[in-house]
This record gives C-alpha cells, sequence and structure tokens, in this order.
C-alpha cells in the first residue's frame, strides 16, 4: 500500500489538491463567520422587508424574504404548516413585524439570530409555559426501566428515564403525544390530554421480524434478508449455561451440527453448517468464525503436531468469553456466505461483542456456581466375575488350541476360586476405578460489566473470570476476559470506536483415545487392584502379589494421573480500531482495522515412572510446545442507501487485506530419573525438536447490491474475488458470486387483507463460495532430501513435488430455497430452507505420468461431495399475557454423498481410511457413492450356537484360526469361507438422518422455566470403548454388562465366548477388530438445558439500590434417552477429521451440571 | 464534499486493483522451492547424487534391473508367471518400478543440465562443472539405455519438466532414444574424469567411489554399439578402455569380486569397487540402503549352518523363494568342471533338510550377494553394471564378428584363465566363436542382468526361452509390455503390439 502511494502520482496528486481546497474552504468560512458575527445586532434590527404577494403559499413567501434580504429561515416543515395559503402586502417593514403578520395567532414562535429565523411551535419556546408531566416507566413485571427515551412526538425534545424509571418532562402542550422508547421494547404512544401523570408499561418486542442481522460486512434488516441467516440471541447463549459459546450453539439453530469431541473443560467441538463438504481435515470443515469483523484463523488451529498425548486440544473459540457475545448470526446459503468467498464454503459464523447503550451507565454483575458429575459410569466387572471369566476363557482357550495342537496355556492360581492366591485379591475388596477418578468438580463464573452512553459516546467494558475443574481429577480450565468497546460520534460525518478482546486462558487436560497411557486405563484398570496402601501411598503392583496377566495398562491410573502434566496456556487478543465518514447522506466510508493475536504454551511431563506395568517409563520424557500465531486485517468500505420513491437501493463496496503469520516451536527431551526434576533443562537427552513459521495472506474486493421495489421484491447480488496466497499461480485470484431474490407476498395486497398472515416471504439463492484450506504453499515446486548410498557420505537432494500452478481452492455450489411464514401477528413463526451444496474440487491425489519424474502423483482439485437437505424452524407463542409459554423447535435433514473422490492409480475408483484406532484398523472409509467417513466393518451374524451350524459354515479368521461353538458368527461375505478385510462392507453412516432441538420457555410475572431438549437419530457410533471393554479376550476388565450376556451353554446369547489369548490380538474366534459388534446406533434426544430463573419485582429490588436482579439454577444434560450403552452419544473421538467421525474412543466424558447464578444491575 | 467523495473513489478503485500484490506470494520457509535451491555449487552437487539415487531405486538396480535382466532369463526359475513366466502381464511390477524410476532419473539429470550453466562455481572448483555434467549425461544415457531395451519406443525427455502437464508425452522412435543415448554417452566420454583425483582442491564432491568416470562412459557405449550391431564402434569404444592411463584389471579370484559365504564365521563383505570394477551400483548396509538382490535371488539370510533361512513353506512362492537351478534352469550345466565361477555365484544347501522334494536335490541359488546377517532391506553389495571381465569379452565378440577370431581368443582366454578354465581350443569357425564368448558371458556374467538383454541382441531369445518355459515364445516378446498404471494415467501411451491393449 505504501508503495501505491509513492508510486501513484496522479492519486497522491489528485489528493493534495483537494486537501488544498478543504484547506481553502475551512478558511474561508472561518473568515465569513467572525466577519458575521461582527455585524450581529445590526442587521436583524436595520433590514427591511416589502412584499406584494396574493395567493401564495407561506413557503414561497419565506423564500421571497430569503431572495430579497440576507435573511434564511430554518425550520420543520412537519411543525410548522408553510403550505397555507397567504395573502401579504407590506412595505419596508422590519421582519419581526412581517413574521408576526403572517403566523398571526399561529402559536409559531419566531427567533431571530442575526440573520437567521428560526421558526418553531410555541409548545416548545421556552418561554411558552406548557404542563409539566412526569411518570415512570416500566416493563411488563413491573420493574423499572432507566435509560428509556421519553420524547415529544414531532420534535426531538425528550428526556431519558432515571435508573428509578422515572421522568419529567416540562412544557408539555395538552395536544402532544409522548413517545416512550427503549431498545428490545415495543415503542409506545401515549397522548398528554389533560393528564399530569404518564405512566408507561413496556413490553418486550415479539420476535422481529424487524430485527436487525449481522451480515458480512455489514447489518440488514431481517425483513429484507434473501439468504438464509440464523440468529442466536445473548438469551439463548446464557441460558445454555454453557462455559464456551460453541458448546451454546448445539440444537439451537437448524442446519448446524454441533458434535462433541471431548467434554474436556474448554473443549474442542466439530460444527458442521450444512453437512461435510470436504474430505480433507484439520479444520476444512470448520465454518469461518468472524468475531468483529475479524476473520479469526481456526484452520492452523493449535494442532497438536508433535504432541502424542495431548488427547483434548482446545476450542480456538474458548477463549472468547460467552457473556460478552451480543449476537450470533450463522450465514448458511450462498447468498449469504459469498461475501466471504473462499473461505466461506463451510458456512460463517458472525459473532459480535456487546456494544455501548445510550443511557445511564449499567452495571452488571453476573455470577454463577455449578458442580459438575459424570454423566454416567459404565458398571464394570467385580473381581470375582474377573475370575470366572479368566477362568473360562483360559478353558476355552486350551479346549480350542488342543484341535490345533497347541499347548495348554495354565490358569493363574489368583484366579481360580478357592485358593489362597484368590483370597488374597479378594481381600483386597473391589476398586471402583471411576469412583477414584471422576470427581465432582466446581465451575465458577464471574462477570461485571459496565456500559452506557450519551449520543456521542457510548461504551461497554467488561471483566470476566471463569474457572471449570474437570470431572476427571487433575483437569481444569480458567479463563479470564477483559473486553473495551468504545464508539465516538466525533461529529456529524466522523464516528470512531474500538473493540478490544483480551483473553487468557490456562488449564491441564489428561491424555484421551485408546493407548494404553490415558482416560481408558479407568474402565480398563482391574477391579482387584487398589489405589492406596494403608499409609496412604499409591498401591503399585510391587507392593502386592503380583502375578503376570499380561497387563498391559497401568496398574494403578490414579497414580500415573497424578504424576503427569498437561497444561496449556494461551493469550488472545481480538482487537480492531474503525472510523467511518459519512461523506453523503447515503454514502458512509468505513475502515477499520484489526487484530488476531495467540500465544500458546503447551507442556506435557511424563515422569519417570515405573510401577511394574506395561507403561514403565524409565526416565521422564518434557515436551514443550510454543505456538503463535497473528492474523491482521484492514477492511476499506464503502456503503451506499438511497430511496427514490418505491425503489430502495443499497451498495457496498469493500476492500480486505489479511495476513496471517504462525510460528511453532516443539522440543522434546528426556534422560531424568527424578521424577521431580520435570523442566526440559532437567532432561539430559533432546529427544526431538520441530519448528517453522508461515506467512499467508489474502487480498480481496467484494461487493454487494440489495434493491427492493415497494419493500414486496427483493434481489441481493455479492461478489467477492479472493487472492490468496496458497493458490497456484494460474489461479491466484477466485471469483465468488451469488445471488438472490426474495418475495415478501404478504405484502402483496391479496394477502394483505389476510390479518392471520403477518409475514409471508419466499426466497431463492444461488451461489458459489470457496474452501482455502488447502495448505500453505501446496502449488509450488519443493526440494526434498534424500539418502544416495555413497560410502559413508549419503546427502542429496531434489526437486520432490512439480510446480502445480492449476492447484486452487475447494469450491462449493449452493442452492437454497426458502420460505418464511408468520401467522396471528407473529404468534406462529415458520421457516424452511431446501438446500444443495456441491462442493467440487476436493483436494486428491491424482496419479500423474511416471515420466513426471519427481512425483507419479499430485494433489489436485478433483473430488466432489454433494450435501443437500432441508431445514425447519418453529416459533410458536402458544400463550401469551401473564402467563405466557413459548416453543421454539428446530430440525434439520442432511444427506451426504461422496460424488467423486478420484481415481486410483488402476483406474479404479479411489476410497480413504480413516484414522485408525489405539493399534487397530480404521472403521471409516470414504469412497464415492457413501457419505464421507461411512463404517466398513465386517458384520457379526449371532454366535454358532451348535456344532452342526460351525460345520455349515467353517469360516477362517485371518489368523488362519477356525471357528467354534459360542465363538462370534461373522458374515462371509464373499464366500471364500475366510474372514478378512474383503468381508468389510458399509454398515453405516456416522453422520446423523436429522438433528434438532426444542426450547419451552414459560413464565408467570417474574419466574421463568425453560427446559431445552436437542437430539440427533440415524446416526451410527462405533465405540472403541466397548469394542475393548466387551471383547472378551483382552486382560482388562471387561463390562457388566458382558459378563451377563455372553455366550455360555446354559444360556446361549448372540455374544461371543471370551478366549484369553496369549495377546490381546482378538484371533481366537472373539470378537475381532473392525466389526459391527461395536457399532451402535447412535440417535438420542437430551433434556439438555433446564433453566428456572425468578426476576424480582423492581419494587423490592429497588428497595436495596439495584434496578435489576435475577436469580436462576440451570441444569445442563440433565437426561438423555439412546440406545447406546457408551457413556454418552453426543460423542465424536475423531471429529478434526471428517473421515474418521463417529468413533467413541474413550474421550473425555461429558458432565451433568448443576448451576445456580444470579445477575445484578444497577 | 462532492469531490472528495470522487477522490475517495479513486483511491479505492487503486487498492482494489493493485494493492498487495505481495501479500499473495509470502515467503515459504521450512523448504526451498527448486528455482531457490539451485544456488551454489552443492546445490548441483547434491542433486548429482539423487541422480544416482535412482540406480538404488527398486525400479533400479536394487530390483528391477536384475528381475528383468536375470529372472525373466533363463538363468532363473522362480514359478511365478509374470516376470519369469513372461506372460506379459503390464501390470507387472517390476515394469512400472522400473518405468517410474527410471524417468525419475532422468528428470534429475534434467533438472542438472537445465541449472548447472546458471551456478556459478568459483574458480577452484570450476573443474567440478564438466564432471558434474558428464556424470548426468552418463547417467540419462544409461536410463535410456535400460528403457529402449526393456520398452522399445518410450517417452524421450530431455528437458526439466517442471508441471504435471509436461509429462503428458508419447513414445518416440527408438532411433531417436539411441541417438540421444550416443550423444550424450559421448559427451560423458569428453568431459569424465578417468578417475577422481584430488587434484580439484576442496571439490565439495561429496563421494568418488561410484562415481561414473571415462571408462564407465566408453563401457556404455560400447554396449550401445554391441547392442545395435555396430561392431566396429563397439570395439573401438572398449579398445579406448584399454588405452586409458587408469588401467583396469581382473581381480585374480573371481570369488573376489562378490560375498563369500563359505569363507567361515568372519563377516564376508565384498569387495567393492575394485580395479576391475568400472561402474556398479552403491548399496548400503543402513535400513532402506540394501540390494533386494540376495532376498530375491539367493537364499535370503544364512546362518551358522549355511541353512537355508527361508519360511516354512518353501514352495511358497509368496514367501519370496526364486528357486530350482537344479532342475529348471540350465544354468547349473552351462558351468564347465571346475569353473571357479560356479562355487563363486551359486550357493547351494549343504545339508539333508533342504532338498528339493522332487528331485532329492541340494536347492540352489544365487550366491552373489549374500552377505552374512543382512536382509533385503539391508544388504550393502553392490550392483555391477559393467566390470573389465565384460569389456574383455565385448573385444572377444566385436574382434570375431569384425575380424574373425583370430586376434579375438587374447581376451577371452584371459577371462577363462581367472575362472581356472584351460584357454579356447584355437581353430574356431567365425560362428563357433560367437558360441563360445556367448556361453562365457552367461557363466561369468551371470545374474549380473545381463542375460536376457544378450539372449534378445543375438536373437535367441525366442528358441531359448521357449525351451525353458515349454511354450511358445514370439518375437514381440524382446521387449516388454507398457505398465498399464503408465497408460491408464498418460492415453498417450500406445501398447507395444502382442500385448493386450
Amino acid at each position: 500500500m505504501k508503495k501505491k502511494f509513492k508510486d501513484g502520482g496522479i492519486l497522491s496528486w489528485n489528493f493534495l489538491r483537494q486537501l488544498f481546497l478543504i484547506m481553502k474552504l475551512t478558511l474561508f468560512i472561518l473568515i465569513t463567520s467572525v466577519l458575521s458575527s461582527l455585524a450581529t445586532g445590526s442587521y436583524s434590527q436595520n433590514a427591511k422587508v416589502t412584499l406584494d404577494l396574493k395567493s401564495v403559499t407561506v413557503k414561497e413567501t419565506l423564500k421571497a424574504i430569503e431572495n430579497s434580504s440576507e435573511f434564511f429561515f430554518v425550520y420543520n416543515n412537519e411543525l410548522i404548516n408553510v403550505d397555507r395559503k397567504i395573502d401579504i402586502q407590506v412595505k419596508n417593514e422590519k421582519i419581526g413585524d412581517v413574521l408576526g403578520k403572517i403566523f398571526d395567532g399561529r402559536n409559531v414562535e419566531v427567533t431571530v439570530i442575526d440573520r437567521k429565523i428560526i421558526l418553531a411551535p410555541t409548545y416548545m419556546g421556552s418561554q411558552q409555559q406548557g404542563k409539566k408531566i412526569t411518570g415512570k416507566v416500566t416493563d411488563a413485571s413491573g420493574g423499572s426501566l432507566p435509560g428509556v427515551s421519553v420524547v415529544l412526538k414531532g420534535t426531538t425534545t425528550g428526556v431519558i428515564t432515571d435508573l428509578n424509571g422515572n421522568y419529567s418532562l416540562a412544557n408539555v402542550p395538552e395536544n402532544a403525544t409522548l413517545q416512550f422508547s427503549f431498545v428490545g421494547m415495543k415503542a409506545q404512544e401515549i397522548a398528554v390530554g389533560n393528564k399530569t401523570t404518564i405512566n408507561a408499561v413496556l413490553t418486550e418486542e415479539t420476535i422481529g421480524i424487524e430485527e436487525v442481522v449481522a451480515v458480512g460486512y455489514g447489518t440488514q434488516r431481517k425483513s429484507d434478508l434473501t439468504g438464509s441467516v440464523a440468529s442466536v440471541s445473548s438469551k439463548d447463549i446464557k441460558s445454555s449455561a454453557s462455559m464456551t459459546l460453541d458448546r451454546a450453539l448445539q440444537g439451537r439453530t437448524a442446519g448446524v451440527n454441533v458434535s462433541s469431541n471431548t467434554g474436556a473443560p474448554g473443549g474442542n467441538v466439530s460444527i458442521q453448517i450444512r453437512g461435510v463438504n470436504s474430505t480433507s481435515g484439520d479444520g476444512a470443515n470448520d465454518p469461518l468464525y468472524v468475531i468483529d469483523g475479524i476473520p479469526i484463523t481456526t484452520d492452523d488451529n493449535m494442532g497438536g503436531r508433535g504432541f502424542t498425548r495431548s488427547g483434548t486440544l482446545n476450542s480456538p473459540l474458548a477463549v472468547i468469553n460467552p457473556n460478552d457475545i451480543e449476537s450470533i448470526e450463522i450465514l448458511k446459503d450462498a447468498s449469504a456466505t459469498a461475501i466471504y468467498g473462499a473461505r466461506a464454503a463451510n458456512g460463517v459464523v458472525i459473532i459480535t461483542t456487546k456494544t455501548g447503550k445510550v443511557g445511564a451507565a449499567k452495571v452488571t454483575l453476573d455470577y454463577s456456581y455449578g458442580i459438575q458429575t459424570v454423566i454416567k459410569k459404565l458398571e464394570m466387572c467385580s473381581f470375582e466375575q474377573y475370575a470366572e471369566m479368566y477362568v473360562q476363557s483360559i478353558d476355552n482357550y486350551n479346549l480350542y488350541t488342543k484341535q490345533n495342537g497347541v499347548a495348554d496355556r495354565v490358569k493363574s492360581p489368583y484366579m481360580i476360586k478357592g485358593t489362597p492366591e484368590y483370597e488374597i485379591y479378594k481381600a483386597n475388596g473391589n476398586t471402583d476405578w471411576q469412583d477414584a477418578i471422576f470427581r465432582t468438580a466446581p465451575t465458577k463464573d464471574i462477570n461485571l460489566s459496565v456500559t452506557g452512553g450519551t449520543e456521542k459516546l457510548s461504551y461497554s467494558i467488561s471483566g470476566g473470570y471463569t474457572k471449570q475443574d474437570g470431572i476427571i481429577m487433575k483437569t481444569d480450565n480458567t479463563r479470564a476476559t477483559l473486553r473495551s468497546n468504545i464508539d465516538l460520534q466525533v461529529n456529524s460525518w466522523l464516528k470512531i470506536g474500538s473493540k478490544l478482546n483480551i483473553g487468557r486462558e490456562w488449564g491441564n487436560m489428561v491424555t484421551s483415545g485408546e493407548n494404553y497411557q490415558g482416560i481408558d486405563g479407568i474402565w480398563q484398570a482391574l477391579p482387584f487392584f487398589k489405589v492406596y496402601n494403608t499409609d496412604g501411598s499409591y498401591w503399585e503392583n510391587a507392593e502386592a502379589p503380583y502375578v503376570n496377566l499380561g497387563l498391559n495398562n497401568p496398574a494403578n491410573i490414579k497414580a500415573k494421573l497424578d504424576r503427569e502434566k498437561q497444561e496449556t496456556k494461551r493469550n488472545r487478543l481480538i482487537a480492531s480500531v474503525y472510523g467511518e465518514i459519512r461523506i453523503l447522506p447515503e454514502l458512509t466510508f468505513k475502515s477499520s482495522f484489526g487484530a488476531d493475536l495467540t500465544t500458546t504454551n503447551q507442556y506435557v511431563f511424563m515422569p519417570f515412572y515405573n510401577p511394574n506395568s506395561y507403561i514403565n517409563n524409565s526416565s521422564s520424557q518434557v515436551d514443550v510446545k510454543n505456538y503463535n500465531t497473528y492474523n491482521i486485517v484492514a477492511d476499506q468500505i464503502l456503503n451506499y442507501l438511497m430511496k427514490i420513491g418505491d425503489h430502495s437501493f443499497g451498495a457496498m463496496a469493500g476492500f480486505s487485506y489479511q495476513q496471517f503469520y504462525r510460528q511453532t516451536e516443539l522440543m522434546s527431551a528426556k534422560g531424568s530419573t527424578d521424577a521431580r526434576l520435570d523442566q526440559i533443562g532437567n532432561q539430559p537427552s533432546m529427544y526431538s525438536m520441530y519448528g517453522d513459521r508461515v506467512y499467508s495472506g489474502l487480498v480481496s474486493q467484494f461487493g454487494r447490491v440489495n434493491y427492493s421495489y415497494k419493500n414486496k421484491y427483493l434481489v441481493t447480488a455479492t461478489i467477492r474475488r479472493d487472492g490468496s496466497s496458497r493458490f497456484g499461480s494460474n489461479k491466484k485470484y477466485g471469483i465468488f458470486p451469488s445471488a438472490s431474490i426474495g418475495w415478501k407476498v404478504s405484502e402483496e395486497s391479496f394477502l394483505k387483507s389476510i390479518k392471520q398472515i403477518s409475514n409471508l416471504k419466499i426466497r431463492a439463492s444461488y451461489g458459489k463460495t470457496g474452501n482455502q484450506n488447502i495448505g500453505n504453499f501446496s502449488y509450488l515446486a519443493k526440494t526434498g532430501s534424500l539418502t544416495t548410498v555413497w560410502g559413508n557420505a549419503d546427502a542429496a537432494a531434489i526437486a520432490t513435488t512439480l510446480a502445480n500452478p492449476d492447484l486452487r481452492w475447494e469450491d462449493n455450489i449452493q442452492k437454497d430455497l426458502g420460505l418464511e411464514l408468520g401467522l396471528f401477528n407473529q404468534r406462529i413463526v415458520f421457516d424452511a430452507d431446501y438446500y444443495n451444496k456441491r462442493s467440487n474440487g476436493l483436494l486428491v491425489s491424482i496419479p500423474i505420468p511416471g515420466s513426471a519424474g519427481a512425483q507419479v502423483s499430485q494433489t489436485r482439485n478433483a473430488g466432489s461431495v454433494e450435501n443437500k437437505g432441508w431445514e425447519f424452524m418453529l416459533s410458536t407463542r402458544n400463550l401469551q399475557g401473564e402467563f405466557s409459554w413459548n416453543t421454539d423447535f428446530n430440525i434439520s435433514f442432511n444427506k451426504n454423498k461422496v460424488l467423486d473422490i478420484g481415481k486410483a492409480a488402476d483406474g479404479s475408483s479411489n476410497y480413504f481410511y480413516g484414522l485408525g484406532l489405539g493399534n487397530d484398523a480404521a472403521v471409516n472409509r470414504t469412497e464415492a457413492g457413501h457419505s464421507i467417513g461411512e463404517f466398513y466393518l465386517i458384520k457379526t451374524d449371532g454366535v454358532y450356537q451348535t456344532q452342526a451350524q460351525v460345520d455349515a459354515l467353517p469360516v477362517v479368521l485371518s489368523t488362519g484360526r477356525i471357528v467354534s461353538i459360542g465363538t462370534q458368527r461373522y458374515v462371509d461375505q464373499n464366500g471364500d469361507k475366510k474372514i478378512d478385510d474383503l468381508d468389510r462392507v458399509y454398515v453405516g453412516s456416522p453422520l446423523p438422518k436429522f438433528t434438532g432441538g426444542i426450547n419451552n420457555t414459560f413464565s408467570y410475572k417474574g419466574l421463568s422455566l425453560s427446559i431445552f431438549a436437542n437430539f440427533v437419530y440415524g446416526n451410527k457410533i462405533y465405540s472403541n470403548v466397548l469394542r475393548t471393554l466387551e471383547k472378551g479376550d483382552g486382560y482388562w476388565n471387561q463390562t457388566k454388562w458382558y459378563y451377563d450376556n455372553y455366550w455360555r451353554a446354559d444360556k446361549p446369547s448372540d455374544v461371543g465366548i471370551p478366549f484369553k489369548g496369549p495377546s490381546n490380538s482378538g484371533v481366537y474366534g472373539n470378537v475381532s477388530n473392525n466389526n459391527d459388534r461395536a457399532l451402535f446406533d447412535g440417535s438420542y434426544l437430551r433434556i439438555k438445558n433446564i433453566t428456572l430463573a425468578y426476576q424480582f419485582p423492581k419494587s423490592i429490588v429497588q428497595k436495596v439500590g439495584l434496578s435489576n436482579m435475577r436469580v436462576y439454577s440451570n441444569i445442563a444434560n440433565m437426561f438423555t434417552l439412546t440406545n447406546y450403552r457408551g457413556i454418552d452419544p453426543d460423542v465424536n473421538s475423531q471429529g478434526a477429521n471428517p473421515m474418521s467421525a463417529g468413533v467413541d474412543n474413550y474421550s473425555y466424558p461429558t458432565a451433568k451440571t448443576i448451576t445456580f447464578g444470579m445477575n445484578l444491575e444497577f | 464534499m462532492k469531490t472528495n467523495y470522487k477522490v475517495l473513489i479513486v483511491i479505492l478503485v487503486g487498492l482494489f486493483l493493485t494493492c498487495c500484490e505481495k501479500n499473495l506470494d509470502p515467503k515459504m520457509y521450512g523448504s526451498l522451492t527448486v528455482d531457490e535451491y539451485f544456488s551454489d555449487v552443492n546445490s548441483i552437487d547434491a542433486s548429482v547424487n539423487a541422480a544416482y539415487q535412482a540406480l538404488q531405486d527398486e525400479g533400479g538396480y536394487k530390483n528391477a534391473m536384475w528381475a528383468i535382466g536375470d529372472i525373466a532369463s533363463d538363468d532363473t526359475y522362480y514359478g511365478d508367471d509374470k516376470l519369469d513366466g513372461l506372460d506379459g502381464d503390464p501390470n507387472t511390477g517390476q515394469l512400472t518400478s522400473m518405468w517410474r524410476a527410471h524417468y525419475k532419473g532422468i528428470y534429475r539429470c534434467n533438472v542438472v543440465l537445465n541449472r548447472i550453466d546458471g551456478i556459478i562455481f568459483a574458480a577452484n572448483r570450476v573443474g567440478l562443472k564438466p564432471q558434474y555434467k558428464g556424470q548426468v549425461l552418463f547417467l540419462r544415457a544409461l536410463f535410456y539405455f535400460n528403457l529402449v531395451r526393456v520398452f522399445g519406443d518410450v517417452p524421450l525427455i530431455t528437458n526439466e519438466i517442471k508441471t504435471a502437464e509436461e509429462a503428458y508425452v508419447g513414445r518416440d522412435p527408438i532411433t531417436k532414444i539411441y541417438a540421444q543415448i550416443i550423444a550424450d554417452a559421448k559427451s560423458a566420454v569428453d568431459l569424465l574424469p578417468e578417475v577422481y583425483s584430488t587434484s580439484i582442491p576442496n571439490t565439495g564432491m561429496s563421494q568418488d567411489k561410484g562415481r561414473a568416470t571415462k571408462g564407465a562412459a566408453l563401457m556404455l557405449l560400447s554396449s550401445v554399439y554391441l547392442t545395435l550391431k555396430d561392431y566396429t564402434n563397439a570395439k573401438d569404444y572398449a579398445t579406448q578402455i584399454l588405452n586409458l592411463t587408469n588401467k583396469y584389471s581382473l581381480l585374480p579370484a573371481y570369488g573376489d569380486l562378490f560375498c563369500k559365504p563359505y569363507s567361515g564365521a568372519g563377516n564376508t563383505y565384498p569387495l567393492e569397487n575394485t580395479a576391475e570394477s568400472i561402474f556398479e551400483v552403491q548399496f548400503g548396509d543402513q535400513s532402506g540402503r540394501g540390494t533386494q538382490a540376495n532376498w530375491w535371488m539367493g537364499p535370503q539370510s544364512w546362518d551358522t549352518s549355511l541353512r537355508w533361512n527361508r519360511p516354512t513353506d518353501k514352495t511358497n512362492k509368496d514367501a519370496g523363494a526364486f528357486v530350482a537351478f537344479t532342475d529348471k534352469s540350465t544354468l547349473m550345466q552351462e558351468f564347465e568342471t571346475g569353473d571357479a565361477r560356479a562355487t563363486a555365484a551359486i550357493f547351494s544347501t549343504s545339508n539333508s533338510v533342504d532338498v528339493n522334494a522332487s528331485t532329492g536335490l541340494p536347492w540352489k541359488f544365487c550366491g552373489k550377494y549374500l552377505v552374512k546377517g543382512k536382509t533385503n532391506n539391508n544388504d550393502p553389495a553392490n550392483f555391477p553394471v559393467f566390470r573389465y571381465a565384460e569389456t574383455l569379452l565385448i573385444l572377444a565378440e566385436t574382434e570375431n564378428e569384425t575380424n574373425g577370431p583370430a586376434n579375438a581368443y587374447q581376451y577371452i582366454n584371459q577371462v577363462r584363465t581367472r575362472a581356472g578354465l584351460t584357454n579356447v581350443a584355437s581353430g574356431l569357425t567365425k560362428d563357433q566363436f560367437r558360441d563360445v564368448v556367448f556361453h562365457e558371458r552367461r557363466v561369468e556374467l551371470c545374474f549380473e542382468a545381463k542375460r536376457w538383454f544378450d539372449l534378445v541382441r543375438t536373437g535367441r531369445m525366442e528358441s531359448t526361452m521357449s525351451a525353458h518355459l515349454g511354450k511358445t515364445v514370439n518375437a514381440y516378446q524382446n521387449i516388454f509390455p507398457i505398465p498399464k498404471l503408465e497408460r491408464d494415467v498418460n492415453p498417450l501411451l500406445v501398447q507395444n503390439p502382442g500385448y493386450a491393449q
């Protein structure tokens, strides 16, 4: 930019000339006003007026005076009747006398200030004695409303109610009308008449079609929208009592599917707007988040590179305080999102923080305290049950292997009932490891905010502190935030402001996932092992009779968790300043500069640890990771609004520059044998190091045009041109257009007469957006190093990738058809949308000719995915009045299908597996014709109940073993009598058929009860938890369900019998990996939030010096209706990767939370 | 105010269209683009190294070259239908990997040739420039020589491919390929040193052993002309090798050239890059740097009792058993009694357990690349491409073809003497002598990726292979099918006649 000014001679010349002109003009005004002030007092007294006019309007008369003198008139033609015809004949009369004649008896006050003559109704004049009106403004509950503006209709005269809602207005004529208005309340008018006390009761505005919502780079009246935009209000966010705002979105609005990756404090969620659009992971399916105008980075999020144990990554939004949110708008269709171009393919979430309101300073204090408990425990086996199963499994093993001529496996005497060894373990009692690890954890949340302002300056300042302990020991997350939003109207044409959000977040976590190192041990740990010795130290195997059961998990998970440390600390600053110039009444120019800065530090300590078990770190290890990002953005926006007759026209054009930077350093060292020496400097040997830095940038131009005719026919068109550093040189710029139309049918005369229909709008949109989450510098020809065998020297380097100048964004073409219907004065509001999205050019590895040399396949834009679906929202005011009942319901259906994911090198269609689970293979597979990440498993078909069944289907397992009675029966899809990968088939999708939520709010006077439920239907969950805890041949504990249900000759069932193999390889005819026994229906209905609140009557509150007081209690996740036997059906352990969705892999469990809180205002 | 607004528009439009392009082209950290990379002599050195690496690839001499040169020939029997059985399957793995590795090497050579003239060499290193050029020209010629002998017409790419689109090219006639090979090899002869010496101070050249020399380039040219039946030129270039200042010589014992599995408990690391070696592909003993030659042609590994350490199922070809010289190959019979090369080249199980059930005879394998304790991943045995014994055999052959046998005996007898054999009987006819040389090549150069190409160039492939396989083998099979994977990607590649389209 700097350079441009230097080069652009013409521009700067023009600019200077203009500056000079402005300076000249200023000087001129200054001189004339000084001169005229010197002359004050003489002209008006001396000047004489001569007029001779017949049947002219007052207006024309005044014009004539202006023309023949130096006087000019200032008046409001709504207050002064200037269309009245008069005759007038004066000769050299003083102006005062002339005006006296014109307005004789008309109650017009004439004020002459030098040459300026002000005409006003007499009731506005200070000399005129109208009467004094006093009164009080309250809300429906009787609470006083401070800050309400009370204005004489048709004038600017008015006052604002004081803290107690009282006002007093002098000089009010009897024929006047008072207007009471307050944001969020319905405006009210009351005629003065002969009253001297006028009290007003303001009611809350019904959900408004006049609501204004944030759209990209501006706002729009909701009624004028032609795109699909959903709003979530701060009230909804608050009532969810969520510690982070992403969780608060769950179930609140149609088309937004929120699934939990982890229940850890501050942990991540996956948010998908209208389905999964990309097969790429690492945020390629995340919506774009725009916080106070700054598109923040989540695609390069704090990914756990180098951290083998970081099970719970924190959400990028966790550092935003939900209390600071004014509104969240979710832009869904292309008409709404295309203004964000190459980043909008997954939808856009616009988050606006609170700004100041005109009125006296309002201080709000929110405080809440909650207690959390684990949502569900799994019932595990006792020692007796475990031992019984163990013995049986050895018997099975020996019986079975003898048929194959292999020697006996010896039972451990510790597991045989009646032996002295058995009694030793029995005497240990049964340890409930879940009780040992889980805890009742408190949450504390305190927020203090001050908002207020005048017409010139408004402010909103707040501070918040939230501490959430985790339900698993040693986990917690704390957030402290500061926010200051200030807007200043400098003068009639300039407004400036700043928004500042500073957050710091820090916490401790534990490792999740099946890896024998983390919280999987909570369930796998054996019941006959103790937590503590009698002296209070940790019970370790070494201190007790120990038998080699082949344990591959720490014997004492609590000791392990206690000794490890995983800390994350993050600072985030999101700040912006803007200036807005009103160039013309219709035209404004806004320039804003913002930044999003983060620094993240992670620290992991795995101590020297040797409890005689699988985990025996022979030395400590420390990982340290520092991760810094900055993201700066500068936007220049011109806005034009014009109305001519029936035509309304709006236009916006903008330019945006954004730069991103990311720097990562990772160090890992180990070697200390003293667990107290836990710093990286204490570790004698370097283990691994990594570091990089990445710059990327965007340069964008965009524009939007809105047109409406008679407020009935609406057209919107947007376009964005995005240049991105991620795109190949031939595709440096992408163009993303959209167009949409709306028809407010209810404004047509033929519907206007039908009073029942208060709103009916039909809209349609079409547009293109992009996903630039394709990695940085993928298009460049890069060099890499390789090994050439050259005796001892072997360095070699060469181009390893060819340039791909055509590499570009993944694009997304979306069609949307919407209907908005309001009935009975908006008591019933119904929205419906149909959409069809097609993502093209998904990044897929495509084979290229071997003669290219550098590589045999190249990542190219080739894949294609389709999402289509329906969304419905219904809001009804079932009961109104003193007792009111409102219902909000939403439901959305989405169907995802991969159309093309490229061809394999041999020309067959491609497929990709998801992430593996623990040591086992992946269970999801993505292939054309199926939804992304469908489960691809071997089907089970009960258990071989009789030898006859075995003989009829004597299949061989992949390990070469043959099945026997009581073992699981698998479907041999290809009939080759072998059960192997070739028998895997698609058995269901992790993506739900529909999701939604329903909220009911009942209120009576100050009391309100809101019950919110969300639901998910038709998805499958692959439970790696239940697979490992119900496989029957591991060494760890098994669920009680398995003990109760496995096949026995005396109790036939469809669950395979336990087999104790030489390892946990699952090979002995029992549950092997990757079959559908671990696949569950993931549907659920959850009572997600129940909030009971009481708003104290103002009369009481005011006595203690408050203006408002509310107390509430909230229960989150109280009850879940589901067929899933695992801990929580709201699980998506590997949610960051869309091709590995729907897996429960020992996620941090969800909590049930009871919160008590209060809001105070004064 | 009105004009203000105009100015603003002008400013904004200016910004809209031209601002901040630099933001779209940020510097990449952490790795270098190709353009950035080629900045100095070190980048050239590393890239020349990389060109050699293609020879060490599975599609080079780690696997594919001897899989085609020896396993496809009548020297070995494997039981597999693909190369061994000449079933003409265009999905044969070695054909695909051979194609790709060779073009990978060609690409790397082209990159160096395209960039080297733009690099400024310091005065004390300027002498390296012709050496680097010569090496990649030699390598490119060798890559194309292999390609053209295996596939016939192939795409001739001599420019640096920069985008994938440039690689979609069709096949060029072999005459054009050979012209390029000869031109490259001749340039290499001119540019390459006979030996890499320390005469250029502080060379920065990473390692000298194993680099292409003038002798290697002459040997390549001679082999090319021999294949083209231009015996005069073939002889001429082979003769130039004799006349080099740096003399090559035969090692005293044939067994010293290769691993010596019978020599006892000690590590029998082969002698490498010897006085006899003209060009050999280097392999190392670290993971991933070894050859697979022993794993697939030999007994895989050995223990102290010299048992065949194969998986239990010795007839399971999936276990990787290239076996049975005794009953399916005539190579064993080809060795004359007392030929020292038989024991050096052939590993025979010495234990009564490891016998071929159907014949009762010990299993016999290639023993040339057997290094104790090493597997297919880390077997360090180098693979000979050209050695002096072959120079002598080429001289014998070309002298016989051009002038008759009279002066050809001197060459072949050197080779036979070293093998502990008597001289070739004198007074042979030209045709008889030709057969003698052919026999000598088979035993001297067995398992050195020569046999198949000898059969083809001498026109003996059809008859020999038909007899070996017990089925009709046709002339079209002198070259192999173009890999299906390549044809799927690049439709411009037409299949060789005779093979399934």
